[in-house]
């Protein structure tokens, strides 16, 4: 059974706790009576004063009698060893469940209903971007759940074979209830090793940008205003007028000089650009139950440009992947995974980090010639005219796993285009 | 041959005892009940459903354990009862009445 966030979330734990703690209590008395049989009835019975047909019937029927005791008080310790489990791995899931939505509250990020995580956008710090956290938090989500969908796994089987009653061979009862015991008992142990799999907090995150200093440096009144108007006037209708909406946008969004957070959806970006819609399958690859994450990588679309619009956009762009993929009653995999993508809004020199440059930036050109370099464009940040910002998008999605059909790809070589 | 240095009291404690336990037994079916009492569980958490579900099989079970004890004990205080210093008579009747 697959479990959602607010079955987990709702789920009263105390009352299985309660539940628990009554089972526990029959089998202790079951296991008190036991003793009480064997020393009140069975001994005296059995003891060699008494024999012959009378006696040997009666003790018989006695012995039948206490091994179904014996069964019964096996099976107990079934049902409360089930119980057990289902109250820790419940516990630990509805635990690690709480620490993400705090971690999700405490960077205004919202969670739906369902689950699931979103950006209100607004101004974020730059080095601790809203998504960050987001998907954090998203990861512990998503684990709470696994979770609580191995536990109701792996528990709910042991209570109902724990009803193998009424069978008329006794001993054949007897033995299933110590395999059945010892096989909980093997279940019971994993629990501590899918606990140690909640982990908070996310992966290390690719080194970018830094912030570059805002308003320092005094205007060049004819060499800036030129270049503004050149990206104001032309740049950014000649994006709109391809179509290229959403370069169009970031571009403008830059020269409003607002410095607040753009929102992307990637899942426009996995479309429109097949070949990260292919990475993030690869992602899951053959399936199989179990969470998955990417960590924070990049991706740069090189010489493969499928989308210009997000090539003039965001050029390369980094991304991240957390996801589970579960199995229902009927064998059916499910898949749930977020994908998050952030990008410093930024001109200026090649990303050098640790003396390597990590990120090229390309003047714009026509025909070979730079029309508008890109220490013009930082120029524009740098003395308060325009200003940078942080795009960070997310998405979710869910699926059959098995029932995707391939992206269709589309190549575009082109060179010398500008990067931001 | 059967042997009769057993007492009727011995016998008629043995099962008073089986008696007293197999009620014993039954009361922990009633036990269950409120180890059930788990409210309904939101749909997709199987745990607290079928703890729901298997709970009156464990009532109907530990129901039927207490009451094969307490039938036992009603055989041997039957067999107490009916002691005589007839051994044979008592063999066939205690048997009868045991199986």
């Amino acid at each position: 059974m697959l479990v959602d966030f607010q079955s987990l979330q709702n789920f009263d734990l105390n009352r299985l706790m309660t539940a628990q703690q009554d089972w526990s209590a029959i089998e202790d008395a079951l296991g008190e009576q036991s003793v009480d049989y064997e020393q009140s009835v069975a001994a005296p019975v059995n003891d060699g004063t008494w024999t012959g047909t009378a006696a040997t019937d009666a003790q018989r029927r006695v012995a039948r009698s206490l091994d179904k005791m014996v069964a019964t008080t096996q099976y107990l310790d079934t049902v409360r060893q089930a119980l057990d489990g289902a109250v820790t791995g419940i516990g630990a899931a509805q635990a690690h469940l709480r620490r993400g939505l705090e971690l999700a509250a405490g960077h205004d990020v919202a969670v739906s209903g369902d689950g699931l995580t979103s950006l209100s956008g607004g101004s974020v710090p730059w080095y601790d971007p809203q998504v960050l956290a987001a998907m954090d938090a998203q990861r512990m989500i998503y684990q709470a759940q696994f979770m609580a969908y191995n536990t109701d796994r792996d528990f709910v089987p042991i209570l109902n074979y724990a009803t193998k009653f009424g069978t008329s061979d006794q001993g054949q009862w007897l033995a299933d209830a110590e395999n059945d015991l010892a096989a909980t008992q093997q279940v019971t142990e994993l629990l501590p090793n899918q606990m140690s799999g909640l982990s908070a907090g996310g992966p290390p995150v690719r080194p970018d940008t830094d912030a570059q200093p805002y308003g320092v440096e005094l205007r060049l009144p004819l060499v800036d205003t030129a270049t503004f108007d050149e990206l104001f006037y032309g740049g950014v209708p000649y994006f709109a007028v391809h179509g290229w909406n959403n370069a169009a946008a970031l571009l403008l969004h830059w020269l409003l000089n607002t410095g607040a957070t753009a929102l992307v959806d990637p899942s426009e970006m996995m479309a429109a650009m097949p070949a990260f819609g292919a990475e993030v399958d690869q992602v899951f690859g053959p399936g199989g139950d179990g969470l998955y994450e990417t960590g924070w990588v990049n991706f740069s679309p090189g010489n493969d440009i499928q989308s210009e619009d997000w090539y003039y956009a965001l050029n390369d762009f980094r991304y991240r992947i957390v996801g589970m993929i579960r199995t229902d009653d009927h064998g059916n995999q499910y898949r749930d995974y977020t994908v998050g993508v952030k990008k410093p809004y930024v001109f200026g020199p090649d990303i050098v980090v640790g003396g390597q440059v990590v990120g090229h930036r390309h003047d714009i050109t026509v025909h070979g010639f730079p029309v508008i370099t890109q220490a013009a464009m930082e120029h524009l940040h740098l003395v308060g005219i325009a200003q940078n910002f942080i795009v960070q998008g997310i998405s979710h999605h869910s699926d059959r796993y098995g029932a995707i059909g391939t992206r269709p790809g589309q190549r575009a070589d082109r060179a010398g285009m500008p990067a931001v | 041959m059967s042997g009769y240095q057993v007492t009727p009291g011995t016998l008629h404690d043995a099962g008073q005892a089986a008696i007293r336990i197999g009620n014993d037994i039954a009361a922990q079916a009633d036990r269950v009940d409120g180890a059930s009492d788990v409210p309904p569980a939101p749909a997709g958490l199987g745990v607290g459903d079928t703890l729901r579900t298997v709970d009156p099989l464990w009532r109907q079970h530990l129901r039927a354990v207490g009451a094969d004890m307490r039938t036992t004990g009603e055989k041997l205080n039957a067999t107490a009862g009916n002691y005589t210093n007839n051994e044979l008579a008592n063999s066939q009747a205690f048997a009868a009445i045991l199986s």
